[in-house]
């Protein structure tokens, strides 16, 4: 049975795995991504930054991406003096590289020429901690995880009927993995929930007004590379949510969504 | 005895008498409580009916100047001498509201198809207090409707609010505080409202909560009910400020007379204590204000405004940081006059400084600046002075307050430094600074384009991928149900045999057809017979020997099986012991006829689940 199921187990992840190289294929179109790439780094390194980001977006407009791409791309816009869009690659790169140590350091440095300061209420402990893991890890090294801690708690189940004995002894490690699973899930929900719903002011100062019209009064400000929530649409007006929690309407044309 | 017989027959003839003699004397009487009042002050107006009880109220005709109001009925039966009188009094209260001699009346009453007339009576209201009044106990009369009075022309008055200022001329922005007095005399006000008026063209500050003292005024003592409030100017001009009014409710304790001897009133309405409450709107006079515009000689550049007499502390918190790190300059604004018009002071920032927005915390008396500062390089060696201007009504010229400079160390900022930074400051909210600066330019590129996806392709969205995550639980689910069923028919027989029992049944009829092919009838009826005993045994747990057509009234009928089955079954049992035990065994059709049936009351079973 114990052989059994080991293989399943193997066999299971196994077929996990063609999942994962199907979403990495690099498709018919990979050697033309390579050169862009390239051609993109040689233009920014002559410091020509618009042909440089023209090779990137080739690549975008084919339907691809990546964390290097997003990074050079957003490299690319700081250096062109446009730090609103900076900031928005900077942002779908750390979606895929959380942890990239030099896509940190410039997320950081490039966050702190936003001419802003707000005043917000730090979270609660518990919060602080959820959204410090959710920062640290990709939502698909997440989902990972998850799947890897149910197979675990499948096969404790098996023993659960097998050998109820051995497992009462293991009933505390079985607790912890199902907590790990739940929090898991929480922060996946979060991040799935956020996809498309976050975007980054890309206009040097924009004024944040109470209706979707341009007579309505102008309620606040928003700065370029301020993060924004999106919460509605309505004919080329957006409305967002400030970090402070202050809600208005603006452009569309204000805002790139991550 | 006798003489005790006398004596209650005497009186009965008296009291008989009496009452006789009352039906005499019917009429009206109309009587002042007294007949010369001051303005403001109530007088009662009693109209008594002898000679019966049940007289309805008189009609009052109105009178300019003077308001009436109807208090009520008291009945009274009086026996004075021997001789007892029925009355009714009709009370009203006169409130006179003008200066001028007032006659009331005449007035005329109908009982029995007789009119009795009474009056008139006259009443003198003049602006002099009516003599003898201080020296009179609280009188039980109250004001009915409206009391207008101010202080000069009412003197004496019982109830009037004055509305005062300590400044008639004021600067623009200027706190005015604006007073107002509720006099009382001699009475119980209830319910009383905040003095409302009209200040048009200033901004009204937080009513304070009412203070109450003693005041002597005019030579009497007066309960004083006190508001005040400040006004500030919002443009130059001459104003009018109020008349304030004022709303409350007066309450009566009234109490029945006693005087004479008999003449006591046991039927009249309030023998005790009785209380009554009226409302009153009483309206002070209007307060000129004349609103002066800035004086243009002297204005400071920086002045925006700000009026009042004020203070400056500023603070600076750290004096030691390095490049990058936030320092917060603190601009405390104390004193008197309007905070809201105290705008931040003003500090000349050079551009080796970063800054931002400064927070404003208002509390009572004070409001706190906090500025962030950021120095961007070491070379920084002070914050510049800080300067506030404001304009000093009291004085009549503008005032600047002067800080500073702030000598601060600025030293380099080592690379390796954390880049988020949390900065409590007391009182306020946590405030999160942008991240500072790593160092002074981004890092190079990525030279590989690392691994690639395709875009919006991700694991939470692809289908296999969570198809393949019900795998586990799916097989689990089905291992689970396998393993309990496999326990179960290992433990519970009962179920076990049920459980087999079709399978059996199936090939047992398989031989059973095997025989009636091959034309072997008594082998066939022997198979069908062994196939019925072995299902309807294993099926509800019996000895498969003591399987005969009993077993249908035994335990099929009572656990409700049709009828027409279990008839076809009685059927089958009836010619398998026919075939079995008789020399002559059906066959042919009749037996493949058997066979069906068997095979449909199997089935029949299976389907029913009892």
């Amino acid at each position: 049975m114990k052989k059994t199921l080991w293989i399943l187990f193997i066999t299971f992840f196994l077929a996990l795995g063609t999942c994962s190289s199907a979403e990495g294929a690099e498709g018919e179109g990979s050697v033309n991504i390579e050169r862009c790439f390239h051609l993109g780094n040689d233009y920014y390194e002559k410091g020509e930054y618009e042909k440089a980001l023209s090779e990137y977006n080739k690549i975008f407009q084919s339907g691809y991406e990546s964390k290097s791409l997003y990074y050079n791309t957003a490299n690319a816009y700081f250096k062109s003096g446009q730090l609103g869009k900076a900031l928005v690659n900077y942002e779908r790169a750390v979606r895929l590289a959380p942890r990239d140590s030099d896509l940190i350091s410039n997320y950081k440095f490039a966050r702190s020429n936003v001419a802003s300061m707000l005043q917000i209420k730090r979270d609660i402990w518990l919060l602080r901690i959820v959204k410090a893991y959710g920062e640290k890890v990709t939502l698909n090294e997440l989902i990972w995880f998850s799947s890897f801690i149910y197979v675990i708690i499948i096969i404790l189940l098996f023993t659960a009927v097998l050998r109820p004995d051995a497992f009462r002894r293991i009933l505390p490690i079985n607790l912890a993995l199902l907590a790990a699973l739940i929090l898991n899930l929480c922060v996946i929900s979060i991040k799935v929930y956020n996809t498309g719903k976050e975007g980054v002011i890309i206009t040097q100062q924009v004024e944040s007004r109470y209706g979707p019209f341009d007579s309505a009064t102008v309620f606040f400000k928003l700065h370029e590379g301020m993060k924004v929530k999106i919460l509605d649409y309505k004919e080329g007006w957006v409305k967002v949510k400030r970090a402070d929690g202050k809600i208005g309407w603006i452009s569309k044309s204000d805002v790139e969504v991550i | 005895m006798k003489m005790k017989k006398i004596l209650i027959i005497g009186m009965i003839f008296s009291l008989l008498a009496g009452i006789a003699a009352a039906q005499d004397d019917i009429g009206l009487e109309a009587k002042l409580e007294r007949d010369r009042v001051s303005i403001g002050n109530p007088v009662y107006l009693y109209l008594t009916f002898y000679g019966s009880q049940s007289l309805s109220k008189p009609e009052m005709e109105s009178i300019d100047g003077l308001q009436i109001s109807y208090v009520g009925p008291s009945t009274r039966i009086s026996v004075v001498n021997g001789k007892v009188t029925r009355s009714i009094t009709h009370t009203f209260l006169l409130l006179p509201l003008k200066e001028r001699d007032f006659k009331i009346g005449p007035f005329s009453v109908e009982y029995k198809g007789q009119t009795y007339q009474a009056g008139p009576v006259e009443l003198i209201a003049s602006s002099v207090p009516a003599p003898g009044r201080r020296s009179q106990a609280p009188p039980a009369s109250v004001p009915v409707g409206t009391a207008t009075a101010d202080k000069k022309p009412y003197i004496g008055d019982r109830l009037f609010l004055t509305m005062d200022t300590t400044k008639k001329r004021v600067y623009l922005n200027e706190m005015i505080p604006i007073t107002i007095k509720l006099y009382v005399y001699n009475m119980s006000l209830r319910e009383i409202e905040y003095p409302v008026y009209s200040h048009e063209g200033f901004s009204a500050g937080k009513a304070t909560e009412p203070t109450r003292q003693k005041e002597m005024y005019a030579g009497n003592m007066y309960d004083v009910l006190e508001f005040r409030q400040v006004l500030y100017p919002l443009k130059e001009g001459d104003y009018t400020l109020g008349p304030a009014s004022l709303s409350a409710k007066i309450l009566t304790k009234e109490r029945t007379k006693r005087s004479a001897f008999f003449d006591w009133s046991i039927f009249e309405d309030d023998f005790f204590f009785g209380s009554q409450t009226y409302p009153v709107e009483v309206e002070s006079k209007t307060v000129p204000i004349t609103v002066l515009p800035f004086p243009e000689k002297g204005k400071p550049q920086d002045f925006s405004g700000t009026v009042g007499d004020f203070d400056l502390e500023v603070l600076i918190e750290p004096k030691k940081v390095k490049v990058g790190d936030p320092i917060v300059v603190r601009m405390i604004v104390s004193g008197k006059g309007n905070l809201d018009t105290v705008t931040v002071p003003y500090i000349s920032v050079p551009d080796d400084f970063k800054t931002y927005e400064p927070q404003v915390t208002k509390k009572e008396k004070i409001k706190i600046y906090e500025k962030i500062i950021i120095p961007k390089s070491e070379n920084v060696k002070e914050i510049p002075e800080v300067t506030f201007s404001f304009f000093n009504p009291d004085f009549g010229r503008y005032e600047t307050i002067k800080k500073g400079p702030f000598p601060v160390e600025v030293a380099s900022q080592p690379d390796q430094e954390k880049a988020v930074r949390f900065v409590s400051v007391p009182g306020t909210e946590q405030l999160i600074y942008p991240e500072e600066k790593l160092g002074s330019d981004i890092i190079h590129i990525k030279e590989d384009i690392g691994k690639v996806y395709m875009k919006g392709k991700r694991l939470h969205n692809n289908p296999f991928f969570w198809l393949m995550q019900s795998i586990p639980a799916v097989l689990f689910g089905a291992f689970f149900i396998a393993y309990r069923r496999k326990e179960k028919l290992r433990t519970d027989k009962r179920y076990a045999r049920a459980f087999h029992a079709p399978r059996k049944a199936r090939k047992g009829i398989a031989r059973a057809k095997a025989y009636l092919d091959k034309g072997n009838t008594a082998q066939f009826y022997d198979a069908v017979f062994k196939v019925l005993q072995d299902y309807l045994g294993d099926k509800f747990n019996l000895p498969k020997g003591s399987i005969t057509s009993q077993i249908i009234e035994n335990e099929l009928r009572p656990a409700g099986y049709d009828e027409k089955v279990l008839d076809m079954l009685h059927e089958v049992f009836l010619k398998c012991e026919m075939a079995r035990y008789a020399s002559s065994v059906p066959g042919g059709e009749e037996a493949a006829e058997v066979m069906e049936k068997v095979k449909s009351i199997f089935d029949y079973i299976e389907r029913s689940k009892k």
